[in-house]
């Protein structure tokens, strides 16, 4: 009984220090936006998040970032609690291309605007699409390896299905070597998708290709990817034999281009989509147009205004002038 | 007064006091640290939307684990019947309401494959489940491959509307009504079979303190838009839930079989039929939530569902029940379930990073059961 009245005790105690705090308000005038990241298990989700506040604060803006960890449902849930947190614009990182449809929805019922950010919405009216060519970024893996491996058997790694941006690097690719398929100079001999696009399913599939086949090269979509093929070369001392594409530039992949470890990798200056996303989400709230827009990408229903920012292939050659350049890994890092 | 106050507390049953105390704690300090976001009648609806999948499986996964076993794949079948209902309607286009009905009684069948591995091939249930949480997660990610939308309104509307206000507060009314018809009655019964009964004025207090905590939750929810549909399928999965334990044979044969097996064998309960209908409710509830989830995204995605088994065996230990069998109550498997929507909305809402999010539910999650093991203890140990 008396540890009723205890609980009781705190239950009231708290009731009465809830109300006097009760007034703490962010300031009004501060403009909120809403980040909505799928997930930030990748270490590059983690530099946009950091890039993206970094220049809304520069600019006056306040981000309030929700992480999905995968799950879109809770992506979801997360959105309708920024709604009610009263955020003046919504950018959005989906998880799943189709089943943020009613993020959109929602969102503009609200009268907040969305952005997506490197991931189109599809069947939903999104307001803004801020992304890397997708299909560029496939074109360049493709031709950056069919330059070191013009003839022979190719393994194909793909990103997660249910991500419209693998399905993207995926037509690059077949834009870059269906010439070379149909002359008979390359044959794919495995092509398959990534669950999440996790290393230890890369490295699983690379494992599988690597005893049915000799392989001669590794079209890989990411470099999470990548890291797994390239453990699966490793394990047969393969490694720098056989060559491997990536995306992403992350820092263990930069290593292993100057180590010769992998061939290739395709550089999306986050910086740049970071912050023109931020300048152009605080525009959308403000109700100003948003410059930079340079084509649109049709999503099933409607053709989304877009900005598509430039891809960059990295090898050993360039590194120098690129990634480290940029400052998005130091020279020490990259040349440990 | 203090004498009556403590006849009044008494007489209420702690652990739902000491639930409901930990739940409005929990509303009130996320209240005050986010600003004031929480009690809005639109975050109210929200968190209600949000905690009904878990809440949902929470109902099946007390009978499960009462019985004294698991489910493990309730997440993943999860996936795999909100999949199967999309494809079924957008690529099969077959009817909706036949296709609903169908992955409601596949289900049912899939569950009760589960209870009768389990009980005829003696598979332990830990087991039997933890194939389905792969199998399944295989299944859901083939066919949700690409996302498949799903433009039916009424399924859209599961998750995503609400009930009008008139039905709302009738709805109410409704209920209000039955619970004083519940406490009357059984104050009756009680009287007739000369057991000792409660001074009447303890029955009302405790009537209206109910009553008014139903209508001030009505008028919130309906200032804004209304009960949202999947919580009133909730409510009612829960009544139902909650009659079959009290009032059937089915209900006391599950508890008797979690207490000791062997003792309700050698009594006479058929442990084969039981477990296996443990099972299926157990199935079909999931293939309910799964059709729930894929309405809230108005369409199916591979990691629907993922890790959701987990959540809803938390939810049950956050409601007391033991994980050896034998006790627990769907109820306070809700309000367990409640708890950890609560925290996550909270954590939501005041924008706290995913990684100590899982830090501190984690954390919650041993808390609560060391608390309530703490005062199963004191309250033994008086006696």
């Amino acid at each position: 009984m008396r540890k009723l009245m205890l609980i009781l005790g705190i239950f009231a105690g708290i009731l009465i220090i809830s109300c006097g705090s009760n007034k703490k308000e962010t300031k009004p005038d501060t403009l909120l936006i809403g980040l909505s990241m799928a997930d930030l298990k990748e270490e590059r989700w983690q530099r946009d998040r950091d890039m993206f506040i970094e220049m809304a604060k520069t600019l006056g803006a306040e981000v309030l970032v929700q992480d999905a960890s995968g799950d879109p449902n809770m992506q979801m849930q997360q959105c309708d609690n920024m709604f009610v947190r009263g955020i003046s614009v919504l950018v959005v990182i989906p998880k799943n291309a189709d089943a943020a449809a009613p993020i959109v929805e929602k969102a503009h019922k609200k009268g907040v605007k969305v952005l997506c950010y490197d991931r189109l919405i599809t069947n939903a009216e999104p307001d803004l699409y801020v992304s890397f060519d997708n299909v560029r970024v496939g074109e360049i893996q493709a031709t950056e390896i069919v330059k070191l491996v013009p003839k022979g058997k190719y393994l194909e790694l793909l990103g997660d299905p249910g991500d419209k941006n693998a399905d993207m690097v995926h037509e690059g690719h077949k834009k870059a070597l269906n010439e070379a398929i149909s002359t008979g100079n390359i044959e794919i001999v495995m092509s398959q998708s990534c669950d999440k696009w996790l290393g230890s399913e890369a490295k699983r599939i690379t494992e599988d290709a690597l005893t049915r086949f000799s392989i001669d090269a590794i079209v890989a979509s990411n470099d999470g990817t990548a890291r797994g093929a390239i453990a699966a070369l490793e394990a047969k001392g393969l490694t720098g034999k056989i060559p491997v594409s990536g995306q992403d530039a992350d820092l263990l992949n930069c290593q292993y281009i100057v180590q010769g470890k992998q061939a290739v990798t395709v550089y999306k200056p986050i910086r740049k989509i970071a912050e023109f996303s931020a300048v152009a989400a605080i525009a959308m709230a403000k109700g100003h147009p948003v410059e930079g827009i340079n084509t649109k990408v049709n999503n099933g229903l409607i053709d989304v205004p877009t900005a598509f920012l430039d891809p960059i292939p990295v090898t050993k050659d360039n590194i120098d002038q690129t990634v480290i350049a940029d400052g998005f890994h130091s020279k020490e890092a990259v040349y440990q | 007064m203090p004498d009556t106050l403590n006849q009044l507390l008494q007489s209420l049953n702690k652990r739902i006091v000491f639930m409901v105390s930990l739940i409005l704690v929990i509303w009130l300090i996320f209240n005050a640290l986010s600003g004031g976001y929480i009690l809005r009648a639109e975050n109210i609806a929200n968190l209600f939307r949000q905690v009904t999948v878990v809440a949902l499986l929470s109902i099946g996964m007390t009978l499960v684990i009462v019985s004294g076993n698991i489910d493990l794949s309730v997440g993943s079948s999860l996936g795999m019947f909100g999949a199967l209902t999309a494809a079924l309607i957008t690529q099969v286009e077959l009817n909706a309401v036949a296709a609903v009905i169908l992955i409601l009684c596949l289900g049912f069948l899939v569950g009760c494959l589960h209870g009768t591995l389990i009980h005829y091939f003696n598979i332990p249930s830990f087991v039997v489940t933890l194939g389905g949480l792969i199998a399944y997660r295989g299944v859901t990610q083939y066919i949700a491959r690409k996302a498949i939308p799903i433009r039916t309104p009424w399924i859209k509307a599961i998750a995503q509307g609400s009930v009008p206000e008139s039905a709302s507060l009738l709805m109410a009314i409704i209920i209000i009504i039955i619970l004083w018809i519940i406490i009357f009655r059984n104050r009756a019964m009680h009287s007739k079979a000369n057991l000792h009964t409660q001074p009447l004025w303890i029955d009302c207090v405790k009537a209206i303190m109910i009553s008014t905590l139903i209508a001030v939750f009505t008028v919130v929810l309906v200032n804004g838009e209304g009960y949202p549909v999947q919580v009133v399928i909730l409510l009612a999965l829960a009544l139902i839930g909650t009659l079959i334990v009290r009032f059937t044979r089915f209900g006391h044969y599950v508890y008797a079989i979690g207490g000791n097996k062997d003792a309700a064998h050698y009594s006479g309960v058929s442990i084969a039929t039981n477990i296996i209908l443990v099972f299926g409710i157990m199935g079909l509830l999931a293939a309910l939530a799964g059709i729930i989830s894929i309405s809230e995204l108005s369409s199916a995605a591979p990691d629907i569902g993922d890790l959701k088994e987990l959540e809803a065996i938390a939810a049950c230990v956050i409601g007391g029940t033991t994980l050896a069998g034998g006790s627990g109550v769907i109820g306070m498997s809700i309000l367990g379930a409640l708890v950890m929507a609560s925290i996550k909305n909270g954590m939501s809402m005041m924008g706290i990073v995913a990684q100590m999010q899982k830090v501190i539910l984690g954390s919650v999650l041993i808390l609560a059961v060391a608390l309530d093991q703490w005062s199963r203890n004191t309250r033994k140990n008086r006696r």
